[in-house]
Parts: structure tokens; sequence; C-alpha cells
């Protein structure tokens, strides 16, 4: 029987990841990232973004958006420096270490989502 | 990799060059479409720095908010933005890649198929705003 690759499974995450970055990430980039700091709108006061934070709902939102997030971001990276670095050869050191860094970043929102 | 001998017939492999993305404009927009990536990892970073900043507490929270208005920060902001709307609207024109639907037997265009992608987007942001802005 022929060797299977892990490819599907990664671009599953992958594609969930794409479709959750493009829907909820620009509009979140345009609040906290630019209107916010320059001053549009005021920033949430911390008792406001606190009981926002508490709800079950926005610790799913946060879990979701990083989880897939940074699956995305790392298989996008490594079929990125695949194309345009040409490491072919280091495709699956860069798959470890990408992914292992993708899944720490979500350990850490996952924590982050549950304890606050 | 297979070893040929010398005169033994081989397949024809076609040299890459190395800035091969250059070439053509939709070579540039696809190496760019992937290289949104790198920024989509940044701004993750840094939700995880306020879901940090927040967990710290009040005083953490307010040293955050000023870090993100230093000007570095700023201008990565805007360079994400950039970045994940470009990544946006060529992610909904991908579903008519996917399916071409019919209405009562006609196809629908490719543009009447990603339309109401983007309308779901628009709803999608802006109940997201309503719900950050009003809080």
């Amino acid at each position: 029987m022929a060797k299977r690759s892990n490819e599907p499974a990664v671009w599953f995450l992958f594609g969930l990841g794409g479709f959750v970055t493009a829907y909820l990430l620009p509009i979140n980039i345009l609040l906290f990232g630019i209107l916010f700091p320059i001053g549009v709108f005021s920033w949430p006061g911390y008792r406001p973004m606190l009981h926002l934070l508490e709800n079950p709902l926005t610790r799913l939102y946060i879990i979701v958006l990083c989880f897939f997030g940074f699956f995305h971001a790392a298989h996008r990276i490594r079929l990125t420096l695949n194309d345009f670095l040409r490491i072919k050869h280091l495709n699956e050191a860069m798959g470890y270490i990408l992914y292992g860094l993708a899944g720490l970043g979500s350990l850490v929102a996952f924590y982050y989502a549950i304890v606050i | 990799m297979a070893v040929y001998s010398e005169f033994e017939p081989k397949p024809y492999r076609q040299q890459i060059a190395n800035l091969w993305w250059l070439e053509r404009m939709n070579y540039l927009k696809f190496i760019l479409r992937e290289f949104s990536s790198i920024f989509v990892a940044y701004f993750l970073l840094v939700t995880l720095c306020m879901l940090s900043a927040m967990a710290g507490g009040r005083e953490s929270y307010l040293a955050f908010r000023q870090w993100m208005a230093s000007p570095l920060i700023l201008l990565l902001n805007v360079i994400t933005l950039a970045f994940m709307v470009f990544h946006a609207y060529t992610w909904t024109l991908l579903v008519p890649r996917a399916m071409l639907p019919r209405w009562h037997g006609k196809a629908l265009t490719e543009k009447q198929t990603a339309l109401p992608g983007f309308v779901a987007w628009g709803l999608v942001s802006l109940i997201v705003a309503i719900i950050v802005i009003a809080a």
C-alpha cells in the first residue's frame, strides 16, 4: 500500500482557517488595530471588555479564530517557503516546526480563552 | 532522484528562475496572496498579546492600549488590513471555482456566485463591530 500523506488533514485546517481569517480578521484589525488606537472610536473599558470576554460565545470565537488562523498561516507559510525560497528538501522539517508553532499558539489562545 | 548514464535519454526538466514570481502580474498577485499569511500570524500574535494584557489586570490593559498606538505597530496594522482585505476578496472569489450554481436552469455568472459571500462578509463584520463598539 502506498504511503499516505498527511496533506489532506492540514489542508482542511488551512481551508477553514482561510474562511475564518477572511471573514473575522479584517474587522478585528480595523477596530483593534486602527480605529481604536487612532481614537475614531473609544477603546472599550476594562470592565466592559472583561464582561465581553467572559461570555462563552466570545471564548469560542477566540478559540476558533486563533486555532484555525494559526494553522492557516502555518500551512501557507510552509507552502510559500517551498515556492519562494525553493527549499522543498526541508519540507518535512519546516512542517514540524511551523505546525508545532501553530499548535503552541493555539494552546496559548485556548488557555486564555478558558482562564479569563 | 534517478541517476542517468552519460548518453541515456532523460526527460526534459525546465529550469525555474529564482525570481519566477516577478515574471508575470498573476504570479506576483499569487505570491502577495500567500505572503499575507505572515501578517495573519502577526495579528493573531497581537490578539494573544491583548488577551494576556486583559488577563494581567487594568494596568497591563492600559499599557497594551498605549503600545497599540505606537507608530510602528499602527503601520504594521495598516499593512495587515490591506493584506487581509486582499485575502478576503480573493478567498470569496474562489467560491465560483468550487461550484457554479444554477437558478431556474440558468447558470449564474462568477460575480453573481461570489456576491452572497461578500454580503455575508459585510454582515459578519458589521455584527462584530456593533458588539465590540457597544461594549
